[in-house]
Order: C-alpha cells, then sequence, then structure tokens
C-alpha cells in the first residue's frame, strides 16, 4: 500500500467521530441515511487528499471538506443516493428528538451554518475563522447575530 | 431565550456522545474500497515560488540575449571611445577599432576619402 493510502486511512480513522458528527447534523431527503452521507465524504475527502497540503490542521481540513460535501448534497438532495446503503446498516440512534434544532440550522445561509455548525463541533474562533476567512471577532460577532436569529426562530 | 441555549447546549452534548457505529476494521475495508474505485484529484498546480528551476530556465534564454547585447557595447565602452570612429554609410553605421598608428580623426578622413 502507498504511503499516502496508509496515512489517510490513518487520518479518517482518527476522525471518524467527528465526520459521522458532522453528516449527523444535517437533514437530507429520507432516501439518504447517515451513512450514504459518510461515504459521500469520505469519497471526497479522498479525492481532496492530494490537494491537502497540511498547512491547515486535519481536523479543519475534514471540517470543510465534510461540511461542502454535505452542503453540495442539500442542494440536490431529491438525488438518489449513489450506492444502495448495505443491509447491515442501522440507524444506531434516533436523532427525532433533535430534528428542530437540525431543521432550524438549515434555515439559515450556508456560510452561517457553517460557523454555527463548526461551533457546535467544538472549533474555536480562530479554527473557524481559517475555515471561513474571517477574522476570529468577525466569527464571534457573525455567531452571536446566528444564535440571535435562531432564538428568535425558536420562540416563534 | 434561555429555553433556546439550554436546547442547544443539551443538542451539543448530545452530538459529543455519537460515534462511528461500526470499528475500525470496517472502516478501514470501506476506505480501502474507495481508494481502489475513486481516482484521486491532481494535487494543485505550483505556483511560482514553489518552481524555482522552473523559473532559472525560463530566464536564461532572456540572460543570454541581454549579454548578446551587452558583450559588444561593453567592448566598446571599454576602448574609451577615442579609440573608435564611428563612420555612417547608407543608414548604417560602421565602428572601427582604431591602434596607436591610426586615430580615429585620420581613420574617418581614410574613410571618406579613399573608400567612399
Amino acid at each position: 500500500m502507498e504511503d499516502d493510502e496508509k496515512e489517510f486511512m490513518d487520518i479518517i480513522c482518527r476522525h471518524r467521530d467527528m465526520i459521522w458528527r458532522i453528516c449527523s447534523t444535517f437533514r437530507l431527503s429520507a432516501a439518504w441515511t447517515t451513512e450514504d452521507a459518510f461515504h459521500e465524504v469520505l469519497c471526497d475527502l479522498w479525492k481532496g487528499f492530494g490537494r491537502f497540503n497540511r498547512r491547515s490542521a486535519e481536523r479543519t481540513w475534514i471540517f470543510r471538506v465534510a461540511t461542502n460535501t454535505m452542503l453540495s448534497l442539500l442542494r440536490k438532495k431529491s438525488n438518489q443516493p449513489t450506492t444502495p446503503p448495505p443491509p447491515s446498516a442501522e440507524p444506531s440512534y434516533s436523532e427525532e428528538e433533535y430534528r428542530d434544532v437540525v431543521d432550524m440550522l438549515s434555515t439559515l445561509s450556508e456560510p452561517d451554518s457553517t460557523i454555527v455548525r463548526a461551533h457546535i463541533q467544538g472549533f474555536s474562533y480562530a479554527e473557524i475563522g481559517q475555515m471561513t476567512g474571517l477574522s476570529a471577532p468577525a466569527v464571534g460577532m457573525r455567531l452571536s447575530r446566528c444564535l440571535k436569529k435562531l432564538r428568535k426562530l425558536y420562540h416563534q | 431565550m434561555e429555553e433556546f441555549d439550554n436546547r442547544l447546549s443539551a443538542y451539543e452534548e448530545y452530538l459529543k456522545k455519537q460515534h462511528y457505529p461500526y470499528s475500525e476494521t470496517v472502516l478501514r475495508k470501506e476506505l480501502r474500497g474507495i481508494i481502489w474505485h475513486t481516482p484521486k484529484e491532481k494535487p494543485a498546480p505550483m505556483t511560482w515560488q514553489q518552481k524555482p528551476r522552473r523559473r532559472l530556465w525560463r530566464s536564461i534564454p532572456v540572460a543570454a540575449a541581454l549579454l548578446a547585447l551587452l558583450i559588444p557595447v561593453g567592448f566598446l565602452a571599454a576602448r574609451g571611445g577615442e579609440d573608435v570612429a564611428v563612420v555612417s554609410q547608407g543608414g548604417q553605421q560602421f565602428y572601427f577599432l582604431c591602434n596607436n598608428h591610426c586615430s580615429p580623426e585620420q581613420t574617418i578622413d581614410y574613410f571618406n576619402t579613399i573608400i567612399r
């Protein structure tokens, strides 16, 4: 096995939980399971691995690719998944309880929802700034604006 | 307002507890399949800063042209000027290097009276 393939697999194994969590914060059409989305993200990560220049942190790169993949899936969510889910795939958790939160996130614009999702995943303002090209104070300001909007939406 | 913040915090806590539901062995198997079937995109094209050799290679013809231009001019200039006779003939300029036996003025006279 080539070195970069081994390195790629090691990186993914280290961050598999985070990728799974990112996939689960998006609600796609009923045809898509979190597992399908996870598979799509892995494909995109592998395709882009040659472009990963190691200047940014692994988790920042993964978050960015995963979020972009999920947003593009969301844009064409009427499409059927390219691969059928394996027969053993069973949802390991129920997101029904938090569906309202997930739905509210999808009402934000793509850049805003990315910032909130990154915040929920535990990224610092500086890290979110690296992903979005904003300064850390700008991230803080934008995040507080988004949360204010979500609070309003929640109480409507 | 606090209600929403509590809900969001609960969601964050809930997310933290989510894990990839299969073992690392299953994941590696899936990754092997992806690597096998999915062509990797080519790396991003290198910038000039990342290509010092190519940059040097491109500058060689420019440097050669500059040298070809500068060497004769420099040579003539190094001669000091008074040792060179410049004569115009038919829109062209001729440069004569003069030695100890013949000054530039004599060279020009010679050209004007005998050759012309």
